[in-house]
């Protein structure tokens, strides 16, 4: 109840500031829908970059930001409470009664999906990242009640957008505010493609699109977990948005700027929507080509769109320059002389060349494991042809198009990853979508209907699978340490730390990165071994001097064989056998060093 | 001038549908019932 009555405060709060910064840039928007999820967009990141700020200065107390959301509150009520009035009920549940058979089952498909995420978002958290640093470093933010660099770590110097947010959540102890805050990062996705599709195409293509992006596996799953890639590909597809807009109805160049905004939101939140900026950017001097425009008129439009995204995401870029040396360390080690060499994306991709690239659409679809094992959804592959019925003709298929085209082959140079690509999903599944109706006007072939449905009621029963646990927690039929016995392999070597070693033990972890669940000091024997201007074994033995409580947490499957000689000749003093996933198991063992 | 429909290409779209998610349960879905039924 707590959780849902902060997030309920949280999407008040975005909704009323956001709206106050989107008057500055537009004057009418197409409904109440688009309006909303833009003000949103712009209101979580001032909530966002408010906590960084009151953190950086060392304020991170519950009083210091209960103060904040206080203020944020009375400035965002009155343009909430306007909201609500100008909702017209009548009007929306008349609209709602007169949609046809094919339009209520896309609606019903993404109420349930919302519906069985939202649960699954309330449970506790189980997700890889989100355990090892999205919730574990805002957790040291808050204990050190400081938002800075944490020694020995590969991320705490990334952009951390999303993650103050969660330190929000984490702030109040609410590990489900943080959850519901990536849920409603989610559902804004959703709402974005929508708004999209009615600006652009139709209702009826609309409702679709956002129902085959709302359905992809990897979307819904993604909003059950506090991670970061639903807020990059909100932000990134809102900026390729506005982009578009601006690009149509070249009305104004505030809306160039507000796309810079949100690409710089989308730089803020990941180091990888820098793809976002190099593709909207191509997509710009492309356009600007084809329509044989005044140069100086688009390095004008160019530079301010850059300066905007630039302005927006430089703090991030220059605290890790400032701290490390490098903008974007531990990557790009050679160039910035600190970090690490990375193998981020080398593992990824089914095939790493040109032949590679064409056959994506299949790849993904049946080789996903190569690809970070995240689904994009069976629809993308069985209903690509639908493409054939766009017309390439109109500037915002035209627009999506490239961005496909140009986000895809970046991303598959970087880090092929599903989870990096969410926003190209999200304009691939609009292009479908339209793609889809504009068939159906041309031939009516009700089979190809019936298939979709199948499709989209498939994703609808794999939701329902997936959180199926966190359904039997929602309804009283698990408690939460069942839950999370079962669904979290590191639970019982937490809970055994939490209740036996002393509060001022420092634990090495070697070979386990999800550390969130342990209320103790903990060291990654990876990044020490990575970070390369450290002496290990020299490191352990100051540790070992410096303090009595020093243990090793050894996981079985990882193989350091400098460790071996330390830990053989000792007994550990708690041994447990996990589930680590895809059938395989380790033992986990706790050493005294 | 709109060209005039190809009653073939409706056809062709579901044969490409059916294909798709006849691979895609050949490589996903049975294996896990198997997985499922196994356990």
């Amino acid at each position: 109840m707590k959780d849902l009555f902060l997030f309920v405060l949280i999407v008040l709060i975005s909704y009323g500031i956001g709206r106050i910064i989107l008057g500055i840039f537009i004057k009418k928007t197409e409904g109440l829908l688009e309006e909303f999820t833009i003000s949103c967009g712009l209101g979580l990141a001032i909530l966002a970059y408010s906590i960084y700020a009151i953190g950086s200065a060392g304020f991170l107390y519950v009083s210091h930001i209960s103060i904040v959301i206080a203020c944020f509150f009375v400035i965002a009520i009155f343009p909430a409470v306007f909201f609500v009035k100008s909702i017209k009920w009548k009007k929306s549940t008349k609209e709602i009664l007169s949609l046809d058979a094919f339009e209520r089952f896309l609606v019903a498909v993404i109420v349930i999906i919302s519906a069985v995420c939202f649960i699954g978002a309330k449970a506790p958290e189980t997700g890889n990242d989100a355990l090892a640093y999205h919730l574990y470093h805002p957790k040291i933010f808050i204990q050190d009640h400081k938002i800075g660099h944490i020694p020995l770590t590969r991320e705490s110097m990334w952009p951390y957008l999303t993650e103050m947010l969660f330190t929000l959540g984490l702030l109040f102890k609410s590990v489900g505010l943080a959850k519901l805050v990536n849920f409603f990062f989610g559902i804004l996705s959703m709402l974005a493609v929508y708004s999209f599709g009615r600006r652009f195409f139709s209702k009826r293509e609309a409702l679709l699109c956002a129902a085959l992006f709302y359905s992809a596996p990897g979307i819904f799953m993604q909003s059950v977990y506090s991670y970061a890639d639903l807020s990059l590909c909100f932000y990134s597809f809102l900026a390729l948005y506005l982009f578009i807009w601006w690009s149509i109805k070249r009305e104004d160049i505030k809306l160039i700027a507000l796309s810079g905004v949100f690409t710089g939101l989308a730089l803020s939140v990941k180091i990888l929507g820098g793809i976002t900026l190099i593709s909207i950017c191509m997509i710009f001097m492309a356009l600007s080509l084809i329509m044989k425009e005044k140069r100086i008129l688009t390095v004008k439009r160019l530079s301010i769109f850059l300066a905007v995204a630039a302005l927006v995401s430089c703090i991030w870029y220059i605290r890790s320059y400032i701290v490390t040396g490098n903008p974007v360390y531990p990557f790009l080690s050679d160039f910035f002389r600190n970090g690490w060499p990375s193998d981020l994306g080398k593992n990824m991709g089914y095939r790493k060349d040109f032949i590679g690239f064409i056959r994506l659409p299949w790849d993904l679809v049946m080789h996903l494991d190569s690809f970070g094992a995240e689904q994009i959804g069976i629809v993308s592959l069985a209903f690509l042809p639908a493409l054939f019925f766009l017309s390439f003709k109109r500037k915002e298929i035209c627009s999506l198009a490239l961005f496909v085209i140009l986000y895809a082959a970046i991303w598959f140079y970087v880090d092929p990853n599903i989870r990096f690509a969410f926003a190209n999903i999200a304009a691939l599944y609009l292009l479908i979508g339209a793609g889809f109706i504009g068939f159906m006007r041309r031939y009516n072939f009700p089979l190809l209907r019936i298939i979709l449905l199948l499709c989209l009621m498939f994703n609808t029963a794999l939701a329902v699978y997936y959180n199926r646990d966190a359904l039997k927690l929602d309804l009283g039929v698990m408690d939460k340490e069942s839950y999370l016995f079962k669904n979290e392999r590191t639970y019982p070597v937490a809970k055994f730390i939490n209740n036996n070693l002393p509060h001022a033990s420092i634990i090495l972890s070697i070979g386990e990165p999800r550390v969130f669940y342990f209320d103790r000091s903990v060291i990654q024997y990876d990044i020490l071994r990575q970070s390369g201007n450290i002496e290990v074994n020299s490191y352990i033995d100051k540790l070992r001097k410096e303090n009595p409580s020093l243990y090793i947490l050894y996981r079985s499957d990882v193989d350091y064989s400098e460790i071996l000689p330390i830990i053989e000749t000792k007994k550990p003093i708690y041994e447990i056998k996990r589930d680590i996933g895809e059938g395989q198991y380790a033992y986990y063992r706790l050493f005294i060093l | 001038m709109r060209n005039k429909a190809n009653p073939v290409i409706p056809w062709l779209m579901t044969l490409w549908a059916v294909f798709v998610i006849i691979m895609y349960c050949k490589i996903f879905v049975v294996p896990k019932i198997f997985e499922f039924i196994n356990r």
